[in-house]
């Protein structure tokens, strides 16, 4: 009898104090989109919506139709006051930034999506690779992987780009493709190179948290 | 004894100890929530951990834990008032105090307001369950539900069709089957009051005090009595049982419900009891409306009983012994010994069975009354108790159930028991009093010549007329007078009423001359043994008229209201019963006909309980007693060898025995009598159909009211009616027409 009590008082005890604790990551990602990715605590958080206004300014060929393709972002950033225009820039980032980003693709671009299609998802590496010009920017591809998901495929690619402020940053961009090719899923991290060195294994686990089993 | 009882709740110092179960159910289900809520998160989330899913379930269903935390403190209330008796007895007088202010409400106000408090719960249970879905604040989520109702109308429409398709042929079809037959009257729907009941003023008594404490409850409840909720009104058919329950309704300013006898009876198994639990689920409804309701089942025997048989068959066998083709051989025996010969014939002739309803509908009536003061409704017995709450008590319901029945054998014994039925009244005959209160009552609405004492003489020759019947005799005698031309009533009229529903009409057939005297000798027989014999009885009339079921008759009334019968009167029924025998024999020189069947059979049974029952006999010991105990007949044990046959026989031999000495008396009083037995047979053969006292004018030699008797003191013409009987003799052996013709005389 009373070891009865005892289990239920010492169960009682073990899920109330739950309530004072904090998960150990943060969970990022939709559920009805089947794509998850955890992101490390003290990582400060910048909308959907805020992305997806500053993505409905920009002024390039495409821009406001691809804001409008798409079906879920979120940014995360070390430091607070990193604004979404920062998260959109090719320049290299103050501080690290973590962008969780699905979109629909377009008629043009399900026909013409392939491994080097998504390696060029930010910059046009494979242009970069197979033909350089004098304008190509200095980089280095550091690591490139074919990452394959439940209901998704693509590959991993780490890169170093220096910007023409002479400042390194190095990405890591997973870019995937749903088997029946209608979305993208893309996770981009990006650091100062510096940075990223220091922290390699931080951008590991984040990247290798990234989840996608599809729509449900 | 009462020291090793288990305590009352409100005896108790502390609480009653809770099992573990009871102490950990809801803490076991909010933690097995909480697990599938977690689950439910892993399952939704592939890279989430699970101890950060207990966390993240934590945060967001918070609720869960105010839940744990209300039932913590619900659970350590009730182990302070298992150990603290100071504690506990504040919340017991708290909740005392509570449960008092709330019953200075009326039980129909609290049950209104339950009522709303229910339906506001659950709204708000609604809207907070509709903010959670519709991710809005519960006012505004409960506003968007009808458009979200509407929108869905269309799949719940072919989802509620699929479901109810399937179970709607049953539904509807025992729903159909569950109506009709219970009808509900409300005070001053019905116009028939207590003054419309003539003749039964001691039951109407009796009904008015129930009435009275239906209305006035406190005034037995107050002094620790309570309201008798059951009254059986149980009698002969037509003595007013109906009427008064109509009445009853009349004079009640409660609902009045009226249960049709076959209210209850149903081709399907268990719509019985649906009408049952139907009708008392409405009963208990009125009754906390209005403050009482009363509920009157009227032939009370449908609703029959597990195992005694019912009497369907029983006025046919009791009938069809009375009632033989020869003479009509129960009507000159007195009440009582045609009650006891039509009782023991339905025993020798019905079979064991149930009857009414059947099929559960009496166990469910027997649950619905005596299951009133159980805990009621879902909240109540359900909620409550899962909640560890004992049910309420329910408020009172005054029902007063009122059963009327003319077989009140046929009901349950379970049915009659106090708590059920508290009070068995018998509506019997009216009194004489009342049955000239009933004469009056329906002769004032005709018009006629009657007297006051033709009235008196009338209810004097009607000992058992009913108000049915004394309403059916004046309204035949009103046909009598249109027939003649009149609108007025006669005496004559009256009379001859009462003989056509008495007798029925006759056939007008005409025997041949030897047959009719030898009718006319085997009724003057027992006119004339009823005349010489017996004091408790006066002849009512003679006849030799054939009617439907009878050569002729002798039909008798008692002259006074009585209700103890003696041997000596028993054995005048006998001899009265056995004269048509020994008249038979004397006077057709040994032969008797098959006409003494019925008479034969009368006697033999009142002799069967003259020896057997009434102690009546030689032995002391009452058969029905040994036959039960199974012990033998009185007076015929021989011993552990004997078999039930010789005990019977030893019984049998001695109702024998009596007949064969009531026979030979019955014997000399003819032969003693013999002239006078002619005479009336004389009589009879010329008149066909005499009154009482026409022969008491023949036996007297006076003059009656049809019959001059005068004649009859002659000796000359006695030698002529003897002559005449001694030619039908000879007429009855060589079976021809009788050489001498019936002799007339003067005046007749």
């Amino acid at each position: 009898m009373l070891r009865t009590k005892g289990t239920i008082a010492m169960a009682l005890i073990g899920v109330i104090s739950l309530t004072g604790c904090q998960s150990s990551q943060i969970y990022s990602g939709d559920k009805n989109l089947g794509m998850f990715v955890a992101i490390p605590h003290g990582w400060k958080k910048i909308s959907q919506e805020q992305l997806h206004t500053r993505e409905l300014q920009a002024t390039t060929v495409g821009a406001k139709e691809r804001a409008q393709s798409v079906i879920f972002q979120e940014a995360y950033s070390l430091d607070p006051k990193t604004s979404p225009a920062e998260v959109f820039s090719i320049k290299a980032p103050q501080d690290a930034i973590v962008l969780l980003r699905s979109r629909y693709l377009t008629g043009d671009e399900m026909n013409s999506v392939s491994y080097n299609w998504l390696r060029d998802v930010v910059f046009p590496l494979t242009t970069w690779l197979s033909n350089p010009t004098a304008k190509t920017p200095q980089y280095q591809l550091i690591d490139d992987l074919e990452n394959v998901q439940n209901k998704a495929r693509g590959v991993r690619t780490v890169y170093s780009v220096v910007d023409s402020d002479k400042a390194s940053q190095t990405i890591s961009q997973t870019a995937l493709v749903s088997d029946d090719r209608t979305k993208i899923y893309v996770l981009l991290i990006r650091a100062r190179t510096s940075w990223y060195q220091k922290n390699a294994s931080i951008v590991s686990k984040i990247a290798k948290s990234f989840t996608v089993r599809g729509n449900k | 004894m009462s020291d090793l009882s288990r305590l009352r709740d409100s005896d108790r110092k502390v609480r009653i100890h809770l099992s573990a179960y009871d102490r950990s159910k809801f803490l076991g289900l909010f933690l097995l929530v909480f697990l599938i809520l977690v689950w439910a998160s892993l399952a939704d989330n592939p890279i989430l951990s699970f101890t950060d899913g207990c966390v993240l379930i934590s945060k967001s269903k918070w609720w869960l834990f105010v839940l744990v935390g209300i039932e913590v403190i619900r659970q350590i209330h009730f182990a302070l008032s298992e150990i603290l008796a100071p504690y506990h007895g504040f919340w017991q007088k708290y909740f005392s105090f509570i449960d008092r202010q709330l019953h200075r409400l009326s039980d129909w106000n609290r049950y209104r307001l339950s009522r709303v408090i229910k339906v506001l719960v659950f709204i708000a249970l609604l809207s907070v369950v509709l903010g959670a879905v519709y991710k809005e604040t519960p006012i505004r989520a409960l506003f968007l539900a009808p458009k979200a109702l509407w929108s869905a109308l269309p799949m719940l429409g072919q989802l509620l069709f699929a479901v109810f398709f399937i179970i709607i042929q049953f539904g509807a079809m025992f729903w159909f089957l569950s109506r009709g037959g219970i009808d509900t009257y409300f005070p001053d729907d019905i116009r028939t009051r207590f003054t419309d009941v003539w003749g039964q003023d001691h039951v109407l008594n009796r009904i008015r005090e129930n009435l009275l404490f239906l209305e006035s409850p406190e005034t037995i409840e107050e002094h620790g009595g309570y309201v008798p909720g059951g009254i059986l009104l149980w009698g002969p058919p037509g003595t007013g049982k109906t009427l008064m329950a109509e009445s009853m309704a009349g004079e009640t300013g409660k609902p009045f419900v009226f249960v049709d006898p076959g209210a209850f009876n149903n081709m399907f198994f268990g719509v019985g009891v649906l009408k049952v639990k139907s009708l008392f689920r409405k009963l208990r409804k009125l009754a906390l409306r209005y403050g009482g309701v009363v509920v009157f089942f009227d032939e009370a025997d449908s609703l029959g009983n597990r195992g005694i048989a019912t009497t369907s068959n029983r006025n046919a066998n009791s009938t069809s012994l009375l009632n033989s083709t020869s003479c009509h051989g129960g009507d000159y025996l007195s009440e009582n010994a045609k009650f006891v010969i039509s009782r023991e014939s339905f025993v020798a002739n019905s079979a064991m069975g149930s009857g009414g309803g059947g099929m559960g509908t009496l166990q469910a009536l027997l649950t619905e009354l005596s299951g009133l003061k159980k805990p009621r409704g879902f909240f109540n017995r359900v909620v409550r108790r899962t909640l560890g709450m004992r049910p309420k008590n329910p408020p009172k319901y005054r029902i007063l159930v009122v059963m009327a029945t003319n077989m009140p054998e046929a009901l349950d014994e379970a049915l009659l028991r106090p708590g059920r039925i508290d009070r068995m009244y018998r509506v019997g005959y009216p009194s004489k009093a009342g049955r000239i209160r009933t004469y009056e009552g329906y002769l004032a609405k005709v018009s006629h010549s009657l007297s006051a004492e033709e009235v008196d003489k009338l209810a004097t020759i009607t000992p058992y007329a009913t108000g049915a019947t004394i309403k059916d005799t004046i309204n035949e005698a009103l046909i009598m007078a249109i027939r003649n031309g009149r609108t007025s009533i006669t005496w004559s009229d009256v009379i001859k009423a009462k003989q056509l529903k008495d007798l029925g009409p006759a056939e007008d057939v005409e025997y041949i001359d030897r047959e009719r005297h030898a009718v006319a000798v085997h009724e003057s027989c027992h006119a004339v043994m009823a005349y010489l014999v017996r004091q408790h009885m006066s002849i009512d009339l003679a006849t030799i008229e054939k009617g439907s079921d009878y050569l002729g008759m002798v039909a008798s009334i008692p002259p006074d209201d009585q209700f103890t019968r003696w041997r000596t009167e028993y054995e005048a029924d006998i001899l009265v019963s056995l004269a048509s025998l020994a008249g038979e024999r004397m006077f057709f020189d040994g032969d008797n006909s098959s006409g003494v069947s019925g008479d034969l059979e009368s006697a033999t049974t009142i002799a069967s309980f003259m020896e057997g029952h009434w102690g009546m006999g030689q032995t002391i010991s009452s058969h029905a007693s040994n036959r039960r105990n199974e012990v033998g007949s009185p007076g015929g044990s021989k011993g552990k060898d004997d078999n039930s046959k010789d005990l019977r026989m030893a019984l049998g031999d001695r109702i024998e025995h009596n007949l064969n000495s009531l026979l030979s008396r019955a014997e000399i009083v003819l032969r003693d009598n013999r002239s006078k037995v002619l005479s009336l047979a004389h009589a009879l053969e010329t008149h066909k159909t005499i009154s009482g006292d026409d022969v008491v004018a023949v036996m007297t030699a006076s003059k009656g009211p049809l019959v001059d008797g005068r004649p009859y003191g002659s000796n000359e013409n006695v030698e002529a009616i003897e002559r005449y009987h001694q030619a039908a003799l000879v007429a009855h052996k060589s079976h021809l027409r009788p050489e001498v013709a019936i002799p007339k005389f003067d005046g007749q």
